[in-house]
C-alpha cells in the first residue's frame, strides 16, 4: 500500500507546554487507522496539525510522498486533506447546502454565487448519505446527529483523498454510527486514506485496519487489527494496565425507598415515568439526546416545571420548586453541562466546593467562615483525588476529569440523600472515569441513593445495579443488571413492546 | 401556488410583523389625511431618513458580521465638511468626492485594525473614534457652518434623474446592489458564517480578518457616501449634521430583524423595511402634529420592541 500522509517528528507546543513530542506515523491509502489516547494525550492537535490549523514547531508532513506546507486549512485542503472536527464546525444560521459548499462556493467569475447548481449537488450528496433533509433547512433546526452526518456530507463534497474524522460518533446513535462505518468502508474501498478518532474502543476495534496510541503526546506504539485487543488499547493508553474499570456491585439492594415517582409527565419531554430509588444502589437511566432523561432529572429538581405525577422523598411528598429547595431536602443534582450549569469556572476551587452547602459555613451576619471552608475543601480534595492539591487554584485550570470531580464535590459537601448525576464521565480520561465510578460506588455504599443518567452503555452496564431505558419520552423498561447485553438495553431502547 | 406557499413561509416572522405594521400605518394614516398618500409626502417622508437608510446597509454587514460601529456618526459630518472644503478649495466634484469616499475607507481601516491588533470589543473602539471624529469636526470647522459652494456644484446637486433626487436614486441603486451582492456574492456570504460562528467560520478555512476588514470598511465608506450627499442636500455642512444618526441607523438595522447580540443574522432586505417603517413613523409624527421631541422616545420603544420580538417572540428553536 502508498503512503498517503507520512507525519516525521513533529514537535508542538503551546505555551512552553509541550503537548507532542516527535510524533512520527505512516497513514496508507485505503486503510482506516484509528488514533487511540486519553484526552489530553494530543490527538486533536496532531489531526489539525495535518488539517493546517496548527503549525507544528518542527518536524515535516509528507503527502504522497512529497513534504508538504500546510499552513491554512485551505492549503490542506489542496493537499487533499479534508477534516471532520471534534467540536462541530457548521454555521447553524446558515442553511445545509450553504454550509456544505463553504469557502469552495460555485460561482462566476464576478464572484456570484450558483446556487442552483449547489444546492442541486448538495442534494445529490445527502441522498448518497441515504439522507432526506432538503438542502435549504437552516442547520439550527436540524437535531444534533443529523448536524454531524451533514459535516461528514460535507467533507465528501470535497472529493479529499485523505479523510480525518475527529470524534464523529459521540453525538450519532447506534444505528447512525453504523450507517455512517458502512460509509468508510466504502470509503476505504475507493482507496481512501481514513484516519478516525473515536473513545469508543468497540467502534475502534470494529473498524480499524491499524491503531495508534497517543499518551502525554508520544507516541506509544501502533497496533495491527489482530493485535488490537481492548486491555492493550487501554494499557498503552494509560500506561499501566487498568484491571477493574468498574467497583463491584451493590452490597446492599434492602435499602429504604428514598426516591419514588408515580406517573412524572411533561408536555412534549417525558410522559408517564414511574420508578422506585432505593438507598444503597445506583440506578443507570439510558438514554439518548433526546429520549427525555435529562428533561426528566431538570423536572425532578425543580429547574423546570412538571405537568403532572407525584415524588416521594423519603417518606415525605415532594414536589420541587425551586432547584434551591431540591438541595435543602436534600436532591441534588450534577449537570452534564459542567462548564455551562455546574461550575464556577472563574472561581477557585474551594469556592466551587461550598457553592451548594454556603448555609453551612455561613456564621453570624452572613459572614463566610475561612477555616470551615478551607477544612471542607481539603478534605474533598484528598477524598476525590483533584488534581492539583490546591484549594486556591482556579477551576478553569483543570482538566475535564479533575473538573467533574470538583463538580461531584460540590454536591458531596451538601450531602445529599439522593443524588441525580447526568453523564458523569463524558469528556473525560479513562484514569478519571474509573475514579469517579469507584466514588459513586462508595457514595452509594454509605447509603447515598444514585440515580447516574448515561448514554454510555458499558459504563450503564459496568456500574448500575438496575438499568431504566428511556426512548423519545417514554420509560421502556426497568432491568435487573444481571446477564444484561448491550444489545439487550439496545433492543428494548428500540423495541414495540414494553417489558414489564 | 405552492411556490407562492414556499415564498411566504420563507419569509422572517419578524418581517413580516414590520410589514404589516407598515401597511396598518399607511391606512391609518391614509383615511386620517388623504395627503399621506401623495408622491410629495412619500418624497418628503424619504428625504428624512435616506441618509440613515444608506448608512443602515453598511450597518447591517458589521452587525451581521458579529460587531458593531457607532463611529459612523462622526464619519458622516467629517464627510459633508471636508467635500464642503475641498469644494471651496476649486478642487473637482468627482475627485473630491472620491477623496472623501476613500477617507471613509481609511477610517474603517483604522477601526478595523484597533480592534484586531488591540483586541478590544468594536463597541469599544468605535466609541473613542466616533468621540475623536466629533472633535475633530468641531476643530477643523471652529464650529462654524461652511456655505456658499460653488454655484455650479449647487446645480449638479439640484440635478434630477426621473424625478429622483440624488440621495433617493443613490438609495435605490445601493439597495439593489446591496441586496443582491448579500445574497449571491462569496465574499458577502461569508459575512454570515463569521459572524455566526467565527471559529467555525475559520475552520472553514475563511479568512475571517478579511471578512472583518471589509465590512468596517464599506461601513465607513457608505457613512462618507451620506456624508457627501448631505452637502449636496443641504449645499453646507456642519459638524451638528447627523447628531445621534448612529442610533437610529442601529435602531433601523436592529427593527429589520438583525441581532445586536448575536451575528450571523440579519438582512438587506429587513433593514429596508426597518428603514421604511422609522420613515414613516416620524413622518407619521410630523403629520399628526405630535412635538418631534416624543420622535426618540419612540424610538427607544421601538428599539426595545424590536429587540424583544427576535429574542423572545420569534426565537428559532
Amino acid at each position: 500500500m502508498t503512503e498517503a500522509v507520512g507525519i516525521k517528528k513533529i514537535n508542538k507546543s503551546f505555551f512552553g507546554n509541550q503537548v507532542l513530542h516527535d510524533v512520527s506515523l505512516s497513514i496508507d491509502y485505503g486503510e482506516i487507522h484509528s488514533i487511540c489516547g486519553e484526552n489530553g494525550a494530543g490527538k486533536s492537535t496532531l489531526m489539525k496539525i495535518i488539517g493546517g490549523i496548527y503549525s507544528a514547531n518542527s518536524g515535516t508532513i509528507m503527502i504522497n510522498g512529497q513534504e508538504a506546507s500546510l499552513r491554512t486549512p485551505q492549503e490542506a485542503y489542496l493537499h487533499g486533506i479534508g477534516i471532520v472536527h471534534q467540536e462541530l464546525s457548521l454555521s447553524d444560521n446558515m442553511s445545509v447546502w450553504h454550509n456544505i459548499f463553504v469557502n469552495r462556493e460555485l460561482t462566476s467569475p464576478l464572484g456570484f454565487i450558483k446556487r442552483r447548481e449547489m444546492q442541486r449537488r448538495a442534494e445529490e450528496i445527502l441522498q448518497k448519505l441515504d439522507m432526506r433533509v432538503d438542502p435549504r433547512t437552516k442547520v439550527s433546526s436540524l437535531p444534533f446527529a443529523t448536524r454531524q452526518m451533514i459535516e461528514i456530507a460535507k467533507l465528501l463534497s470535497m472529493d479529499v483523498d485523505v479523510l480525518i474524522l475527529d470524534e464523529p460518533t459521540s453525538a450519532l446513535s447506534e444505528r447512525e454510527s453504523q450507517a455512517l462505518f458502512e460509509l468508510m468502508l466504502s470509503l476505504k474501498e475507493q482507496g481512501k486514506a481514513i484516519i478516525f478518532i473515536s473513545h469508543k474502543l468497540d467502534e475502534v476495534k470494529q473498524i480499524s485496519d491499524r491503531v495508534t496510541v497517543l499518551r502525554d503526546g508520544r507516541l506509544v506504539g501502533t497496533l495491527t487489527k489482530e493485535e488490537a485487543t481492548t486491555e492493550r488499547i487501554v494499557s498503552m493508553m494509560v500506561g499501566r494496565d487498568i484491571d477493574e474499570f468498574y467497583p463491584p456491585k451493590a452490597k446492599r439492594r434492602d435499602g429504604k425507598i428514598m426516591l419514588k415517582c408515580s406517573s412524572l409527565s411533561r408536555k412534549d419531554k417525558f410522559e408517564d415515568i414511574s420508578f422506585d430509588l432505593r438507598a444503597g444502589e445506583i440506578l443507570g437511566l439510558y438514554g439518548l439526546v433526546g429520549s427525555g432523561r435529562t428533561e426528566l432529572a431538570l423536572s425532578l429538581v425543580g429547574a423546570d416545571k412538571m405537568d403532572s405525577g407525584a415524588v416521594q422523598l423519603g417518606d415525605k411528598p415532594f414536589r420541587a420548586k425551586s432547584p434551591r429547595q431540591a438541595v435543602k431536602s436534600g436532591l441534588c443534582y450534577l449537570s452534564e453541562d459542567r462548564k455551562q450549569l455546574g461550575l464556577f469556572l472563574e472561581m477557585s476551587l474551594e469556592e466551587n466546593f461550598v457553592s451548594s452547602s454556603l448555609e453551612k459555613v455561613t456564621g453570624q451576619f452572613g459572614v463566610i467562615q475561612g477555616k470551615q471552608v478551607k477544612s471542607i475543601s481539603t478534605n474533598l480534595i484528598e477524598q476525590l483525588g483533584v488534581v492539583p492539591r490546591r484549594s486556591e487554584a482556579v477551576a478553569a485550570s483543570l482538566s475535564g476529569g479533575n473538573q467533574q470531580k470538583v463538580l461531584l464535590g460540590k454536591w458531596l459537601a451538601a450531602n445529599p440523600q439522593v443524588l441525580i448525576v447526568d453523564e458523569p464521565s463524558r469528556g473525560v480520561d479513562i484514569g478519571a472515569k474509573s475514579n469517579i465510578h469507584f466514588l459513586l460506588r462508595e457514595l452509594a455504599d454509605r447509603g447515598m441513593a444514585v440515580l447516574m443518567i448515561s448514554s454510555d452503555l458499558p459504563e450503564i452496564l459496568g456500574l448500575s445495579d438496575r438499568v431504566m431505558v428511556m426512548h423519545e419520552g417514554r420509560l421502556k423498561g426497568i432491568l435487573e443488571n444481571t446477564d444484561l447485553t448491550q444489545e439487550g438495553i439496545m433492543n428494548v431502547a428500540y423495541g414495540e413492546v414494553e417489558t414489564p | 401556488m405552492k411556490r407562492v406557499m414556499n415564498a411566504i413561509r420563507g419569509i422572517d416572522k419578524q418581517m413580516a410583523v414590520i410589514l404589516f405594521l407598515i401597511v396598518m400605518i399607511t391606512i391609518v394614516m391614509a383615511l386620517d389625511n388623504p395627503y399621506f398618500l401623495t408622491l410629495d409626502n412619500f418624497a418628503v417622508m424619504a428625504d428624512g431618513f435616506l441618509f440613515e437608510g444608506i448608512m443602515a446597509f453598511g450597518m447591517t454587514l458589521v452587525i451581521v458580521s458579529g460587531g458593531i460601529d457607532i463611529s459612523v456618526g462622526g464619519v458622516f459630518p467629517l464627510a459633508a465638511i471636508l467635500m464642503a472644503l475641498m469644494l471651496r478649495s476649486g478642487l473637482n466634484y468627482y475627485l473630491a468626492m472620491l477623496i472623501v469616499i476613500l477617507v471613509g475607507a481609511l477610517i474603517g481601516f483604522i477601526n478595523n485594525e484597533l480592534r484586531r491588533i488591540l483586541k478590544i470589543h468594536p463597541m469599544i473602539v468605535t466609541m473613542a473614534m466616533l468621540l475623536t471624529l466629533r472633535g475633530l469636526n468641531l476643530a477643523i470647522t471652529d464650529g462654524r457652518v461652511i456655505s456658499r459652494l460653488p454655484a455650479g456644484f449647487i446645480e449638479m446637486a439640484n440635478t434630477r434623474f426621473l424625478g429622483l433626487s440624488w440621495p433617493m436614486l443613490v438609495y435605490i441603486v445601493l439597495a439593489i446592489v446591496c441586496f443582491s451582492l448579500s445574497k449571491r456574492q462569496r465574499s458577502f456570504l461569508h459575512i454570515y458564517f463569521v459572524g455566526g460562528n467565527p471559529s467555525s467560520a475559520a475552520l472553514s478555512g475563511i479568512r475571517t480578518e478579511r471578512v472583518y476588514r471589509m465590512v468596517y470598511m464599506l461601513n465607513s465608506m457608505l457613512a462618507a457616501v451620506a456624508g457627501i450627499l448631505a452637502t449636496m442636500v443641504y449645499n453646507s455642512a456642519s459638524s451638528n449634521f447627523g447628531q445621534g444618526i448612529e442610533m437610529r441607523v442601529i435602531t433601523a438595522v436592529a427593527i429589520g430583524g438583525a441581532s445586536l447580540t448575536k451575528g450571523g443574522i440579519g438582512s438587506i432586505e429587513g433593514t429596508i423595511l426597518g428603514s421604511l417603517f422609522l420613515a414613516m413613523i416620524y413622518n407619521a409624527f410630523i403629520m399628526s402634529g405630535v412635538s418631534a421631541y416624543y420622535q426618540d422616545v419612540f424610538t427607544g420603544l421601538m428599539l426595545v420592541t424590536a429587540v424583544v420580538l427576535r429574542t423572545q417572540v420569534f426565537r428559532k428553536e
